[in-house]
């Protein structure tokens, strides 16, 4: 368990380091974007191996809310996009 | 320990998968091929580690916010990455990837699409929302049974007042469960393409914009069926304009193979979820 837990969470911040790379990279604003909700979906794949880990489950319902964030902040931008674009 | 095991390899396939995913970020040439990653391997991962950590918190609790993740990731998550995708193309500041080809798909018309377009029915549905009430909570106390009558009740009558021309979905469980087997299978697929284009040099992958006609006709159909070619092998749904359906296509070496999974997934999706075409020809459903 302690090996699968390990080997999860170097995966884990490998992820974050390359999704975090693309947010400072870009070039345009949706890369960051996409890169963004790929980083919020690292962080709810570190809270359910936060779980795993440890049988806390009182966080389990966070998961959730970073879901609905990573919905709802694309949504917004591709909205700004969009506005961009029409001008 | 059972458990353990199951739970230690679900969130070691979901780190590996979301690793990869954020790999093809890095790797993959411009904003569409990124998303293929992003929506694919990044999301199945995150289903895996939710999985994990549903069954680390057991039956009620765990199962329903399983639930919860997975209809948002399905509903939620391919939404947001069409919405982003289509200002991304109509965006010329957003890079292309030179390779990028434009083609347009020729299609026979199928204007009789010979399916059995049925009506909903309110208390069948009713059946189904408290069955799965029932089920979720694993139990049938006196508590449980009241209040998920109450609960399946109130929400069909929704359905009823809101969305009377909502499909007759109820109608056809198995047809449902064909189209939900068969997603399933296209999403294993489809995570699977986005790994082996990890391998590719960037200049080497093929991707292009395919315009299809479409047969879907009310829009719950077309909604359904852009959500789920988010999912499916190499597309990220980008437009929809006069009933053609732009899709990014991560590799167009094989486009008729492409297009017939879109095909395949639109006549599922009619079959299983297909309203009332009258309905759709005189403005829609409300």
């Amino acid at each position: 368990m302690i090996f699968a837990t390990t080997v999860s969470g170097v995966l884990l911040v490998l992820a974050a380091f390359a999704a975090l790379i693309r947010v400072v990279r870009g070039p345009s604003v949706a890369d960051r974007m996409v890169a963004l909700d790929t980083l919020l979906f690292v962080g709810a794949g570190g809270l359910g191996l936060h779980i795993v880990a440890t049988g806390d489950t009182t966080y389990l319902a966070v998961l959730v809310v970073a879901i609905l964030t990573a919905f709802i902040s694309t949504v917004i931008v591709a909205r700004y996009i969009e506005e961009e674009t029409r001008r | 320990m059972i458990a353990d095991i199951v739970g230690g390899s679900l969130v070691i396939v979901g780190s590996a998968l979301m690793a990869l995913g954020a790999f093809g970020l890095l790797r993959f040439p411009d904003v569409f091929t990124r998303m293929h990653a992003a929506t694919k391997a990044a999301t199945v991962g995150v289903i895996a580690t939710t999985t994990a950590a549903s069954i680390e918190a057991g039956a009620v609790g765990g199962a329903l916010i399983l639930l919860v993740v997975v209809a948002l990731l399905f509903l939620s998550g391919p939404l947001g990455m069409s919405l982003l995708a289509r200002a991304a193309y109509h965006d010329p500041e957003t890079p292309r990837a030179p390779s990028t080809v434009e083609l347009e798909v020729e299609l026979p018309t199928a204007e009789s699409t010979p399916t059995n377009r049925a009506r909903g029915s309110t208390p069948l549905l009713a059946l189904w929302l408290f069955l799965v009430w029932v089920a979720a909570f694993g139990s049938v106390a006196p508590n449980v049974v009241v209040s998920g009558a109450v609960v399946a009740a109130g929400i069909a009558f929704a359905f009823r007042v809101l969305a009377p021309r909502w499909p007759g979905t109820f109608r056809r469980p198995f047809a449902a469960w064909r189209f939900m087997v068969y997603f399933i299978g296209q999403m294993a697929a489809s995570t699977w393409d986005v790994i082996l284009a990890l391998r590719l040099r960037p200049d080497q992958i093929r991707p292009a914009v395919l315009e299809v006609p479409l047969r879907a006709l009310t829009r719950n159909e077309v909604t359904l069926l852009m959500n789920s070619l988010s999912f499916t092998p190499g597309t990220v749904a980008l437009e929809l304009h006069e009933h053609h359906l732009y899709v990014h296509v991560l590799d167009a070496r094989d486009p008729d193979n492409i297009v017939r999974d879109i095909v395949t997934m639109e006549s599922k999706i009619i079959a299983a979820f297909g309203g009332d075409p009258a309905a759709a020809h005189a403005g829609g459903h409300r």
